[in-house]
């Protein structure tokens, strides 16, 4: 049994929800306040449509697009929940992800496209995985061995990746009547098995599944084993983890490659989707990177919890696209990630105010009842 | 030589910037908030100097346009900047985590802001008639003269005031005392009466406005339009901050040590010997953020980053 | 004729943190000109007395009157407005700026809109002539010893015109040469019209200086005492409210074969490129304690972590039971080798995780724990956790799953020694292991080191506190500058003559 099962129903697991509540609630009165000051007439229905998700309008076909923009940030999420865990702020989520997308489909336009049925999928999503660790490889040692602020690293990478993205799309899968990567051959994208019966959408693949299971790996992995034990403790406290005799340059390498692959992931079950995407030539860092960020904040850094940050975004996502028929830009969701991040920063203060006040409120029912508070 | 003057003229578009921007992160962290936001900074403050610029068009004439647009953009810049002060005096919070936010807001709601202002198009227009041919009398010095004072930008020499007049404040004057002390040891300052929240509050203030104006200088040269982006200049300009070791003169090598870099970049198909070596132009768009790496890497391993930087400073706890 | 002119008078004085009650209730007067000093245990409230003087806290109830007029000092400029000025314990100096701009922070003379300096540097230098406070205005903080940085503390209140100073355990740093100087100094400013509130657990500090003591004990006052017309014991009884035996019973010890062996160990700071540790070479056998004793900042510090393999060692050789441990790591060390760290908050303890996850710190990757698999085994953890609890009684809000921060000092301390003492090692690292604890906790630590020596384990214990080292040790090696000035035997040599080794004025022939 593990020390946090047996934990009874614990206040302080009350306070963390609760203060992704307040960031989930303070994101969307600002965004109110954006549209409603911007189109005072238009800005109630839009906002409306915006938290129902478009549900009402798209009817349950949403569902699927809701898999669809949730599985990469779902991925990306659990990527930055692995990493902060081990106290590595990976900001290198667009550049490691955009690798894993690019890998993914140049794997399955050169290689895996005449290879047996389930390796068709397979070895690109696989040949993903390893881009984007290797993408992370050389922050992670700039860290380990030469003390190099991971941020400043990642990002770096961030912008390497931006500038050489062009270059070898252009040299290998550019479909120039488009202006974009090549569409994916059909029998390499992924495979559909019931997911469309169950979400009413034609196109909707088991991307959505293989995320999940993903993240719960990720989740038994830093709570139930040895390797979760160093991780964690080398993010709380890298001198005591030292003093230890545990590994930092080690475990900085196994988290920011594992961090990493996860982006890469992320970034191959998207091109490999059986919607289908394409990376555009355009000098941008892919959202779906940064938007991670704001999943593993609203998760508390829980690889499990991350499901409903990335599913709740996600959400958010379809009903900015639904949005733009009142002449809204979708962009308004970025605004109100990073509203849910701002508040994610200084969560811990909003959990020390939480437990104050409901500390409070207990003494007092202590003293009505007479118990002596220990 | 001609090509000579070209690149110099190219490096001061890229270094006054830089400088600027890397001094605002200067002022953040001297006084212990860590300034991962400069880039959102830019971003915003340009959009909004870009506006002013094209609010005042036709109204305002010749360089006082561009000086109005750019205190227009310091003052912008404050009032974002104001949202990690908050967060970071008040809140205790994370400040790294804080400045991702930043930096995920300032675009988003920039190309939102466009769109909504020009109904769909999120490209506002320049018109720069800011360009000064040759400046009187300075201009006629030889070499020097076509090298920095022909087709200038009054910006360049704001700049330089700007880095000039901090590096004093910082080292001479009694604010500059206080603030950095604020940086090292706040439990020391609070006890000799120094306000450690006020000097922070006042250090990022003064962070927001150059950050701000930063944004618009970046942008005039380089850009006929903005776009949302300052094409990572913020990042950068943290890099900068760190190899320049927080100190103003280091930082003055390291911003031209980078602008360097960065002309190199940019101007490289017009230096035939680069031009004939055949390397892609993404080798030379990333170079900066290649050499930006290698020299953290070599100068990473004892840093003199202001102590109490990243912590925040609750008073109880002394 | 005596002075009673009364300069503070504390009426009532009442301050409460979460869980404990600091202050309850003091009332108390100081008499102008006088040295008075503040008695007490750890968690006496001596200190947070003087922080409500200072301005950091504010009480809930009470009232302070200074010369006659009542006051509320809401923050240290007020205290410092009215002529009160505090050298902390842990001092409030900026590292990289020198002895003189930190003199002059928060007080800066300007000459238009710049710092005047020059006439500031006139003052500190008239000042610290007057009072023999000798120390370079001009050197970083990060390159003076403890003692000048303390007179660079007593010159900043001294230039603010503080009349009133507040010495906060200002010995604990410093020789007993040191010490007699800061006496002296001490007694030259009240002489000069100062009055000197002076906070100690140190009788014989307190006995020697001070006109009247002021014995507090958990947050209440309990006596006010002439100096001169009381004993230490006297003093010592009313501080703890008992009697008590300032001494650790223990056996003569019978060291056998040697656990630990170093060899000409060499350390050099990166930066600074000075040999912290200079060519030290001891041995340690079982059976005994050995003390390393020292004044802060000699090298120490660096030698136990270059000894468990925290820090890199520069040259030299590490033996244990024989074998060249010199290049193993730190996990290999730490089978054979366990560690009370000095600091338990930065190496100690993980203050986010469970007591339980705590406990296990040493043990987490033995197959006990853990399954082939990687897989933890939690039973094996509780089981675990809750045995140390039994066996060395630490007390926790919610037992074995209350994260390590929620805890107390003390209690989070004995956690470490739980788990330290449990590894069953040949050797016994033992860094400042009563810091910061209150009498019962530190008796307990004591008993359980001398346990381990006569359970045959070589036990290393450094310690700053002379009066540790010497009754606890069987053997004492004093360094200084990164040296060692000699290895001697606590039952022969005095304190003084302990200090004078500490201080690098006495220095034994060569031996190991």
């Amino acid at each position: 049994m593990s020390v946090k099962a047996k934990k009874k129903f614990d206040i302080s697991n009350h306070t963390a929800v609760l203060s992704s509540l307040i960031a989930i609630l303070g994101g969307l009165i600002i965004a109110f306040l954006v549209l409603v000051l911007t189109n005072p007439s238009k800005g109630v229905p839009a906002f409306t449509t915006l938290i129902t998700g478009g549900f009402q309008m798209g009817g349950m076909k949403n569902l699927g697009t809701l898999f669809y923009f949730a599985t990469p940030i779902l991925c990306t999420g659990v990527a930055m929940c692995v990493a902060f865990q081990a106290g590595i702020f990976n900001i290198g989520g667009p550049g490691q992800y955009s690798v894993g997308a690019l890998a993914a489909i140049l794997t399955s336009l050169y290689f895996s496209k005449d290879l047996p049925a389930p390796l068709t999928w397979v070895v690109p999503l696989l040949v993903s995985i390893l881009a984007g660790a290797v993408w992370a490889l050389i922050p992670g040692i700039l860290k380990a061995y030469f003390n190099v602020n991971v941020v400043i690293g990642t990002i770096m990478f961030n912008y390497i990746e931006m500038y050489y993205m062009m270059h070898w799309i252009n040299d290998y899968c550019y479909d120039a009547m488009k202006g974009q990567t090549r569409a994916i051959p059909a029998p390499c994208k992924l495979p559909q098995w019931f997911m469309p019966a169950l979400t009413q959408n034609k196109s909707a693949d088991i991307g959505i599944i293989i995320a999940i299971i993903v993240a719960v790996l990720c989740w038994v992995l830093m709570e139930k084993t040895e390797l979760g034990y160093e991780l964690k403790a080398c993010g709380k406290n890298a001198d005591a983890s030292k003093y230890a005799g545990i590994k930092s340059k080690r475990n900085i390498m196994i988290s920011i490659l594992l961090s990493g692959a996860l982006c890469g992931l992320g970034g191959g079950l998207t091109h490999l989707s059986v919607s289908g995407t394409y990376i555009t030539m355009k000098e941008a860092l892919a959202a779906e990177g940064f938007n991670g960020i704001a999943v593993c904040c609203l998760a508390n850094n829980s690889p499990l919890a991350a499901i409903f940050g990335a599913l709740f975004l996600a959400f958010l996502t379809v009903g900015g696209n639904y949005m733009q028929i009142f002449g809204f830009q979708r962009e308004i969701v970025s605004v109100i990630t990073s509203v849910i991040i701002y508040f994610a920063a200084f969560s811990l203060f909003l959990k020390q105010m939480l437990e104050k006040a409901l500390n409070r409120q207990k003494k007092e029912v202590n003293k009505v009842t007479g118990e002596e508070l220990k | 030589m001609e090509m000579f003057y070209f690149i110099a003229r190219y490096f001061m578009y890229f270094f006054i910037p830089l400088l600027v921007v890397s001094v605002s992160g200067m002022f953040s962290e001297r006084s212990g908030v860590i300034h991962m936001a400069l880039d959102s900074v830019m971003v915003w403050s340009c959009m909004w100097g870009v506006l002013c610029l094209q609010w005042l068009d036709g109204v305002v004439a010749g360089q006082m346009r561009l000086i109005i647009a750019l205190l227009f953009a310091g003052i912008t810049g404050v009032l974002l900047t104001l949202l990690l002060a908050v967060a970071a005096i008040n809140l205790n919070a994370d400040q790294t985590i804080v400045g991702m936010a930043m930096n995920t807001f300032a675009p988003a709601f920039c190309v939102f802001f466009a769109r909504v202002l020009q109904d769909g198009s999120e490209h506002l227009s320049i018109r720069n008639d800011f360009l000064i041919e040759k400046i009187p009398f300075l201009g006629d010095i030889p070499i020097l003269g076509e090298m920095f004072f022909c087709r200038t930008y009054i910006t360049n020499f704001i700049g330089i005031a700007i880095f000039a007049i901090s590096a004093i404040v910082l080292s001479k004057t009694r604010f500059g005392l206080r603030m950095c002390a604020c940086g090292e040891n706040p439990q020391a300052a609070e006890s000799l009466g120094v306000n450690v929240q006020k000097y922070r509050y006042a250090a990022l203030i003064i962070a927001g406005f150059i950050g701000g104006v930063g944004g618009l200088m970046y942008i005039l040269p380089v850009a006929t339009h903005y776009s949302q982006t300052v094409g990572g200049y913020g990042y950068l300009a943290m890099s900068v901050l760190i190899f320049g070791q927080w100190r103003s003169i280091p930082l003055l090598g390291a911003a031209a040590f980078f602008a360097f870099c960065k002309t190199i970049a940019n101007a490289y198909s017009g230096i035939p010997f680069l031009n004939n070596l055949g390397l892609p132009a993404a080798f030379y768009k990333s170079l900066p953020f290649i050499i930006t790496l290698i020299a953290l890497a070599v100068t990473s391993k004892h840093d003199r980053a202001p102590k109490a930087s990243g912590q925040p400073y609750d008073k109880s706890m002394r | 004729m005596e002075n009673t002119e009364n300069i503070i008078e504390f009426r009532h004085i009442t301050k409460r943190f979460p869980g404990i009650i600091a202050c309850n209730d003091i009332s108390l007067d100081i008499r102008k000109g006088e040295i008075h000093a503040l008695l007490g245990e750890n968690g006496a409230g001596k200190s947070t007395l003087m922080s409500v003087l200072f301005g950091m806290y504010t009480p809930e109830e009470g009232t302070i009157s200074i010369r006659g007029k009542e006051v509320k000092i809401t923050n240290p400029r007020v205290a410092t407005e009215l002529g009160i000025g505090m050298v902390h314990q842990h001092f409030k100096l900026v590292q990289n700026y020198t002895v003189l701009q930190n003199i002059v922070l928060g007080s800066e003379t300007l000459k238009g809109p710049f710092l005047d300096m020059d006439s500031c540097r006139k003052k500190v230098v008239e000042l610290s002539e007057k009072y023999g406070l000798a120390v370079d205005p001009d050197a970083l903080i990060e390159n003076i010893t403890v003692g000048q940085q303390q007179r660079c503390e007593i010159l900043k209140m001294l230039y603010r015109e503080a009349e009133i100073l507040i010495f906060d355990e200002p010995t604990a740093v410093l020789t007993p040469q040191e010490i007699d100087e800061l006496m002296e100094i001490m007694k030259g400013l009240a002489k000069e019209g100062h009055t000197i509130l002076f906070i100690s657990h140190k009788l014989e500090e307190i006995k020697r200086v001070s006109d009247r003591v002021t014995i507090l004990r958990r947050g209440k006052l309990v006596k006010t005492l002439n100096a001169a017309d009381t004993t230490t014991t006297q003093m010592g009884e009313l501080m703890v409210g008992r009697e008590v035996s300032f001494h650790v019973d223990k056996k003569p010890a019978e060291p056998k074969e040697e656990v630990l062996r170093v060899e000409h160990l060499t350390m050099i700071n990166d930066e600074t490129k000075k040999k912290v540790v200079n060519d030290v070479s001891f041995s340690v056998r079982k059976g005994e304690i050995l003390a390393i004793a020292g004044i802060d900042g000699n090298g120490q510090s660096e030698l136990i972590y270059g000894l468990t393999g925290i820090m890199p060692i520069h040259e030299g050789k590490i033996l244990i039971n024989g074998k060249d441990y010199t290049k193993k790591s730190i996990r290999d060390r730490n089978l054979v080798m366990s560690h009370i760290p000095e600091d338990r908050h930065k190496y100690g303890l993980i203050l986010d995780y469970p007591l339980s996850y705590n406990l296990a710190l040493k043990n987490y990757f033995k197959p006990d724990f853990v399954s082939k698999t990687g897989f933890l085994k939690f039973n094996k953890f509780d089981s675990y956790a809750d045995e140390l609890i039994d066996k060395f009684d630490i007390r926790s809000g919610q037992g074995k799953i209350t994260m390590a921060r929620s805890m107390s000092g003390g209690n989070q301390q004995k956690a470490i020694v739980a788990r330290e003492i449990d590894q069953n090692a040949d050797l016994l690292v033992a860094v400042q292991p009563t810091r910061g604890l209150d009498v019962g906790a530190i008796e307990f630590i004591h008993k359980q080191l001398v346990e381990q020596r006569d359970k045959d384990k070589a036990v290393l214990l450094m310690s700053f506190e002379l009066d540790e080292v010497m009754d606890v040790a069987d053997r004492v090696i004093v360094m200084f500058e990164g040296e060692i000035m000699g290895n001697l035997d606590p039952k022969k040599v005095s304190v003084e003559e302990m200090g004078l080794y500490m201080a690098g004025v006495k220095r034994e022939g060569k031996e190991s």
